[in-house]
């Protein structure tokens, strides 16, 4: 084996020859580097492989565990079909930018990864947001330049936090490492938590998610979806594992973001939900902390980057082809589409956890654990989320994208390099649902014995699902099924995108009237003053007027007697 | 509302437009022949098969002796009706939160 080279260095290498390659090269480049990160992974010893001294300290780059292991095979699968999916763009799409910052934002992802204390990590963290927003801002529209403006604002905030969180730990400690911080009562674990909820979409802070993916380019919100969050998800499973309060968060997090999913137009936008709903699963799994439950985190972590890009991959394809994606505007592609509609139909199924796809072995993990822990309540409002997944992004993507009401769009199957991307996509759920323990099982984190598959786990789940199928084909026939409407729903950005700027412009109103009184009157004084020294030093003013000299000496003179006869 | 079956009204008052197709799509043919699922009889028949599965999954019930966790999860037939009921309850509570949620399209658009 060669030596070991930080995983982050050859995507940056990789990202340089991108942008400096072109035609079949490139192509090469972007498939090419990807497996070898890969292969560059196999056969790593667990421990620290790099550390730098800057000014004194001591940064370790580059740390391995199983945990980190895992989620850098990962992130090279992940690349490599994001790369494969992308590998069409050309000069229109600003083809160098998007495969740049791809590879850019991998590297960075991996560097998050293998990062061994928190100052590297937020060095990645940063570097995640600010090689990231380009694959939105390449959409080049207006709307994109706002949202990657936003999306770069907000984590820019959540980098901060960890800054400042790391330095208060590191004053109150002596330790920068990245290890178990949990919620001591400290306020740099408060902190630190706060900037990883920003990252992996806690409610509230989750807008950031819903307002930028969409808005990515087709190609691009594949590499959004495969990242950002997944690094966030990675770090509280180190740092805060265990925490009570995560499984609550968690639990609102897979409830909340389905109703808004169902009545959300624009499918990538209603992806983004889903994915809140899925990263909701590990933030409880991460809360309850047995290593049965960060294992289902984690697992459900790696099944979600392939299933969730695997169904971005197939509405990139659609936008792609038809320049539409909402679903007031779409439905019967399946007749011109049909291998992306089938893909689609995987990454549902997977995304559902119907036996045989991939989501049913991890998501089970976590629900498993949850009910064992004693949180009967939380468990009843995951299995609520989880009959809910299904129907919004289950049925609802590929039902009125491919299907439902005939638009007349026709188009062609998307390109050969997308359907390959998409078909590895699939593969994959198919492989890690149907073969659990020889594949993903094997690079879990922890030990803890788990057999999805007995005859009252396969039941229950299909029943689950087969009868929430039921709900919504009563809801169609009974009409009551909210109809796709072009419109936008207000969430928590409502509070940033438009009171905020409205209170900001009320109180510029009222800046602006007492600035204005309050000149009013200090000029009103001011012209007043103008007036009478106006008045009194103008000419023939008591002021200006000359004196004659002889008045003078008289007035001395009669001083002068009053003095003597005072006096004297 | 009358948000509650048209795209509500962008802020000039017009009816929101679907964007223009893209470079790569085109509108069919209307001598195109109908797909698949344009006949009902294919999708009458996938709701059979489907209504079929769903007779088999609650009569598996009997059959198969479930281990559980939670007392509910005892009742006969449990994980199909609450499937059912938070799909219905998802939908009808989500569509009900467009009358507070729901704008039009340039909502956020800077005047």
């Amino acid at each position: 084996m060669w030596i070991d080279v930080p995983p982050f260095v050859l995507l940056f290498v990789g990202a340089l020859l991108a942008a400096v390659t072109r035609g079949n090269v490139r192509r090469a480049v972007l498939l090419v580097v990807p497996v070898l990160g890969g292969v560059n992974l196999i056969g790593l010893q667990e421990g620290v492989h790099l550390q730098w001294q800057v000014a004194g300290y001591t940064l370790t780059v580059f740390e391995v565990d199983r945990m980190s292991l895992m989620f850098g095979y990962l992130f090279h699968l992940a690349t490599f079909i994001g790369n494969l999916f992308a590998l069409h763009l050309g000069e229109e799409d600003q083809a160098t930018i998007q495969h740049s910052s791809a590879m850019l934002y991998a590297g960075s992802a991996l560097g998050a990864v293998f990062a061994g204390d928190l100052v590297v990590l937020f060095v990645f963290w940063e570097l995640l947001a600010f090689t990231s927003v380009f694959l939105i801002w390449a959409r080049n529209e207006e709307k994109s330049y706002r949202a990657g403006f936003r999306y770069l604002v907000i984590h820019v905030l959540s980098g901060v936090l960890l800054l400042s969180g790391a330095l208060m730990r590191a004053h109150e400690t002596g330790s920068i490492d990245i290890e178990h911080i949990g919620l001591d009562g400290s306020l740099a674990a408060y902190v630190i938590l706060l900037s990883l909820g920003i990252k992996a979409a806690f409610p509230l802070l989750h807008n950031w998610l819903t307002d930028a993916y969409p808005e990515g380019t087709p190609t691009g919100t594949v590499f959004l979806s495969a990242f950002t969050t997944k690094v966030a998800v990675y770090s509280l499973a180190r740092m805060f594992a265990g925490t009570d309060a995560l499984i609550y968060v968690g639990a609102i997090m897979t409830a909340f973001p389905i109703f808004f999913a169902v009545i959300e137009n624009d499918l990538r936008r209603v992806l983004g939900y889903s994915m809140i709903n899925q990263i909701g699963f590990m933030v409880t799994g991460i809360g309850v902390g047995t290593a049965l439950a960060v294992n289902g985190a984690v697992a459900h972590a790696f099944n979600d980057v392939i299933f969730k890009g695997l169904l971005f991959m197939s509405m990139g394809a659609v936008l792609h082809q038809t320049g539409r994606i909402n679903g007031s505007d779409l439905g019967g592609l399946y007749k011109s589409m049909p291998w992306t509609a089938g893909f689609c139909m995987v990454g549902a199924s997977s995304i559902s956890a119907f036996p045989l796809f991939s989501g049913f072995v991890s998501k089970s993990m976590v629900m498993a654990a949850t009910i064992e822990e004693g949180h009967t309540w939380v468990w009843l409002v995951l299995l609520f989320a989880a009959a809910g997944v299904f129907h919004h992004a289950g049925i609802k993507i590929p039902f009125f994208a491919f299907y439902g009401h005939d638009s007349g769009i026709r188009t062609n199957e998307a390109p050969k390099n997308m359907l390959i991307a998409m078909g590895i996509g699939a593969a994959l759920n198919i492989i890690i649902g149907t073969f659990p323990e020889q594949t993903l099982y094997r690079i879990l984190p922890f030990d803890a014995a788990y057999h999805p598959y007995d005859a009252t786990h396969i039941l229950t789940q299909t029943q689950l699902l087969f009868f929430g199928a039921l709900a919504f084909v009563g809801l169609q026939k009974t009409h009551i099924y909210p109809p796709e409407l072009r419109s936008v729903n207000i969430d928590a950005e409502w509070t940033y995108r438009w009171v905020g700027p409205r209170v900001i412009h009320a109180v510029g109103r009222v800046v602006s009237t007492v600035d204005g009184a309050v000149r009013g009157v200090v000029l009103g004084l001011v012209r007043g003053g103008l007036a009478l020294s106006e008045k009194t030093s103008a000419e023939r003013g008591p002021l200006s007027r000359t004196w004659p000299t002889g008045s003078m000496v008289l007035w001395v003179a009669v001083l002068l007697g009053v003095s003597l006869v005072l006096y004297l | 509302m009358s948000h509650e079956h048209g795209h509500p009204p962008l802020k000039d008052g017009s009816e929101p437009k679907a964007p223009p197709i893209g470079p790569r799509a085109w509108m069919k043919d209307p001598d195109e022949p109908p797909g698949l699922w344009d006949k009902k009889e294919n999708v009458d028949r996938l709701l059979y098969g489907f209504y079929a599965a769903l007779a088999i999954l609650v009569l598996l019930d009997i059959v198969v002796h479930r281990h559980h966790y939670h007392p509910w999860e005892a009742l006969f037939g449990f994980h199909a009706w609450y499937g059912f009921a938070a799909c219905w309850i998802l939908v009808v509570i989500a569509k009900q939160m467009r009358r507070v949620l729901m704008k039009p399209e340039d909502y956020y658009d800077v005047d």
